[in-house]
């Protein structure tokens, strides 16, 4: 029941917030292009006409690695904090009807964990 | 009569919201008790403070001072696996909005307290089925909270706080929310379950209506108790006490004096 109950949870918050799911994981892509910048087919032709330039630009790859970092890690947090703050009404409820703070934990790592495995399993697919 | 027939105490309860400046005062001393199988009403205006009382037996809210005790124990005093012991199987509760979980059939709604402590809802399969066939919801069982009405959503609510065979249910309420015909059909049914089944029931509104189903009321007004009625068993009916409600709270507004 309680594994049931943890993958309908998620089940119901994949659907409810597609946006921000969406949003993270186009967020998530443009991160894994810039950090492959260096490695494209596009750049390593540029690098033998235009190798100076090419140079320098490589050069600000940490620079836009750490600021796109910073970003996509104020977007997971906030999507995150986002969600149990539409939730803690329910979270709430748990808690009055007797649920202990260590199993309300559980629940939650539990969803997330089962929803990172979902997302996990369409990266592997595609 | 011994201390421990009386199964809730409610002790000196004082209740202050905010502050030093922005200090708002909700109780201000109330003492009552609460006996075994009592249907008790509380009533008073918005703001007088009656669900901030019972949020603080509910331990939603924690007293400032004072002392709520049941069956003898100081409830305040609850931390952790203990206090969720006490919310799942000694309280039962029944919102104004239901709160029913929406991604939950009315069954799974039902015995949801009884899957939360972990145990085995077939076991309680028998009392599902009484509780049902006491709110006339059998043939709702399977359905989602979306697809049935409001009457049978706060019955299906009710049935859950009852699950799990509480010392006292606490009643927010319940009918606030309700059509008059729904809210008969509730209180009808929640009366006949303190009745035949003997459970204690502790519940606030504003409506006189609700209220004359009680067995005992208090009327609350600025954080204190203001009247006391008492329903005169047997002998009186519902009509004569839904008067004497009345009654009580005209004069709850100051009576005549306040009149411009």
């Amino acid at each position: 029941m309680f594994f049931d109950f943890i993958k309908r949870n998620s089940h119901k918050t994949r659907k409810e917030n597609g946006v921000y799911f969406a949003s993270l994981i186009i967020s998530i892509i443009a991160f894994y292009v810039i950090l492959s910048l260096g490695e494209q087919d596009v750049m390593l032709y540029l690098k033998t006409v235009e190798s100076d330039a090419v140079a320098r630009l490589l050069l600000m790859i940490p620079m836009l690695y750490a600021v796109s970092l910073f970003f996509v890690f104020f977007l997971v947090y906030f999507a995150n904090k986002y969600q149990l703050q539409l939730r803690s009404h329910e979270f709430g409820l748990y808690l009055m009807m007797g649920m202990k703070r260590s199993k309300l934990f559980t629940m939650i790592m539990g969803e997330t964990l089962w929803n990172g495995l979902v997302a996990l399993i369409i990266g592997y697919l595609h | 009569m011994k201390i421990s027939d009386k199964l809730l105490q409610v002790k000196e309860v004082h209740k202050t919201y905010g502050k030093e400046q922005n200090e708002t005062v909700a109780l201000k001393g109330i003492t009552f008790d609460v006996l075994p199988g009592e249907f008790l009403g509380i009533m008073g205006a918005s703001g007088s403070g009656k669900t901030t009382l019972l949020n603080c037996i509910a331990t939603m809210l924690k007293p400032t001072s004072g002392q709520i005790l049941l069956s003898g124990k100081n409830i305040s005093s609850f931390k952790g696996s203990q206090l969720a012991k006490y919310r799942g199987s000694k309280i039962g509760y029944l919102f104004q909005e239901f709160e029913l979980l929406d991604n939950l059939t009315a069954r799974e709604n039902i015995v949801l307290p009884l899957s939360i402590h972990g145990e085995n809802p077939k076991k309680q399969e028998l009392q599902l089925q009484q509780l049902a066939k006491q709110f006339d919801i059998e043939d709702i069982l399977n359905k989602f909270p979306s697809q049935i009405s409001g009457g049978q959503k706060q019955r299906v609510a009710a049935a859950r706080a009852l699950i799990s065979n509480p010392s006292i249910v606490l009643a927010d309420e319940p009918t606030g929310a309700l059509d008059t015909k729904n809210a008969k059909s509730l209180m009808q049914k929640l009366s006949s379950i303190n009745q035949t089944d003997g459970a204690t029931i502790l519940m606030v509104t504003h409506d006189a209506n609700a209220a004359s189903f009680c067995s005992r009321i208090l009327f609350i007004q600025d954080g204190v108790i203001f009247h006391e009625l008492r329903k005169k068993v047997p002998g009186e009916t519902q009509n004569f006490f839904y008067e004497r409600i009345l009654t009580v709270m005209a004069q709850l507004g100051g009576g005549s004096s306040n009149v411009l």
